[in-house]
């Protein structure tokens, strides 16, 4: 069967450190933005249960160019001279890779997807740069409501036994938060970078109302995995109430699902989703 | 470090070769076999780090993704074993040529493992094998397999056999586990040059097996350390031994 998109290993940012695969559609969907695709945490650019791989081809094969990089330090990408904030490191390569792929394929509109600690680094780069025009995340920032917690104490109360134990749980959380084991000792190579606190929910919805007037728009993604501080489908909205997402975003609650999506009913939900974005 | 796809356009491999810095004059290809599915994806740092260590000590580190996994091309699943040595021993012949190497090592981890028994087994050209928490045979894959496969929380039935399993998002057909499962790594017919190593993050029935099997031959090393790679949480990690690849790197550039 003859393939409806080719792939390049694109090697970018300083000293070519940077290692990316660039899926180019045979016919390109004219005016479409480019997917760019990051890293879910530690893990390399193809993603929890290949899922970056199978996405990039299937919107490839639709018409769209998608591009998946490692961030420096992640999966074949080698180390980089930038600074210590991890955020920053993140935010400032998703630019390089704009920039790199601005020259190479010509694309000046782009559209960010990421899984968990990438979730939040499609929001900063939608924040920090005006060429992104769509944000897919997975699991981003979450941030406990009053509905959450209501929920929350509803299901304990449901039987003696759990109220005793949800009251054993909180007392032994707070005595046992300041006796949790450091990493364990590595060499510098092997070390992997602490993630930065998430900001207040105050600076987060921030930003969404800079970007929704820009235009943009967001998939947004909740998985079951979230449950501990995400606990309904509309808790998004709930978050962000002095947001006016208008209909710019698409709300997705999938509590049966697992953070990495190992079930293909759910990434294919999520596909779909983020093809979405890319049409305009 | 270069990375490049081999082959046709429809059936392209994804490699990674990491080369020493200065002219070396050992001229050994190292030819790194990842484990399956979700082990892959918690290797892949690891490996990524052996072959730097490798590359620093002058020999020449392969790492390939297998036919319809990570960065390689396609998206059904291996039929069989065969069809995958075919497109093995194409990278390896490529990257043999292009490297202009004359000795070439193996390495394997779990499924990995097997794979490169079976490509040591193969392959005149290799000359050392390095096992690394390997399993003892096919079936021994297919039985943990097996175990993961029915865990998973959204399966409505156990796995059964003629279909193709989703083992925690990763595909397995039904042909490819019946074509592993009658490999046995006791059954290959190494060459009597065949360097055979067995590093190992814990004891267990694998790696007493194969020591009863192979005797003195088969120069096992336990470097206690996290050898969990088959297990999966909700975050997606990985693994990195540090301790355990710094030894394997050694006993290879030792060989």
């Amino acid at each position: 069967m003859k393939l409806k998109y080719s792939e390049e290993v694109m090697h970018f940012g300083n000293d070519n450190n940077l290692v990316g695969i660039l899926s180019k559609p045979l016919e390109v969907m004219a005016k479409a933005p480019l997917l760019i695709i990051v890293n879910a945490g530690v893990l390399h650019r193809v993603g929890p249960c290949r899922f970056s791989v199978k996405l990039a081809r299937e919107l490839a094969s639709q018409g769209f160019t998608v591009f998946r990089f490692d961030y420096s330090g992640v999966g074949d990408s080698g180390f980089s001279a930038l600074g210590h904030d991890l955020q920053e490191n993140h935010t400032a390569e998703l630019i390089q890779a704009m920039d790199t792929l601005e020259n190479y394929v010509r694309a000046d509109r782009f559209v960010i997807h990421g899984l968990c600690s990438g979730a939040r680094d499609a929001f900063h780069a939608a924040v920090s740069d005006k060429r992104v025009v769509g944000v897919s995340q997975v699991d981003g920032y979450s941030y406990r409501t009053s509905k959450y917690y209501w929920i929350k104490v509803k299901e304990k109360l449901s039987s003696v036994g759990g109220f005793i134990g949800f009251v054993k749980r909180r007392i032994a959380a707070v005595f046992n938060r300041a006796s949790e084991d450091g990493p364990p000792s590595a060499t510098a190579e092997m070390t992997v970078a602490q993630w930065p606190d998430a900001p207040s929910c105050k600076i987060v919805a921030e930003g969404y109302r800079e970007l929704v007037p820009r235009g943009v728009r967001f998939v947004v993604v909740y998985t079951g995995a979230w449950q501990d501080t995400y606990n309904y489908e509309s808790q998004f909205f709930d978050m962000y109430s002095r947001v006016d997402f208008c209909k710019q975003a698409k709300l997705i609650y999938m509590p049966e699902s697992d953070h990495i999506m190992t079930n293909p009913i759910h990434s294919q939900q999520l596909t779909s989703a983020i093809s979405w974005l890319l049409h305009d | 470090m270069s990375s490049f796809f081999i082959g046709p356009p429809d059936k392209q491999i994804f490699a990674v070769l990491s080369e020493p810095r200065q002219q070396s004059e050992n001229n050994t290809l190292v030819v790194l076999c990842y484990p399956f599915g979700q082990e892959y994806m918690r290797a892949h740092r690891a490996y990524r780090q052996l072959a730097n260590l490798l590359a620093r000590s002058g020999f020449t580190a392969l790492r390939f993704d297998y036919p319809a996994c990570g960065d390689s091309y396609g998206d059904v699943p291996l039929e069989s074993v065969s069809e995958l040595m075919a497109d093995l021993q194409r990278v390896v012949d490529t990257v043999q040529g292009r490297t202009q190497a004359t000795r070439v090592y193996v390495v394997g981890l779990r499924f990995g493992a097997l794979i490169a028994a079976k490509i040591a087994e193969q392959m005149p050209a290799v000359n050392g094998l390095f096992l690394w928490d390997s399993y003892t045979s096919g079936a021994d894959f297919i039985a943990d397999c097996t175990k993961q496969a029915a865990s998973q929380v959204f399966s409505s039935h156990e796995p059964r056999p003629g279909e193709t399993w989703s083992v925690h998002g990763f595909p397995l057909a039904a042909h490819f586990r019946d074509s592993i499962a009658t490999f046995d790594i006791r059954n290959c017919n190494f060459s009597s040059a065949m360097k055979l190593h067995h590093i190992i993050s814990h004891e267990n029935v694998a790696s007493r097996a194969l020591h009863q099997h192979f005797g003195v031959r088969l120069n096992q090393k336990l470097i206690l350390s996290n050898g969990d790679w088959n297990y999966v949480d909700k975050e997606g990690s990985i693994l990195m031994p540090a301790a355990l690849i710094s030894t394997l790197s050694k006993t290879i550039t030792r060989a």
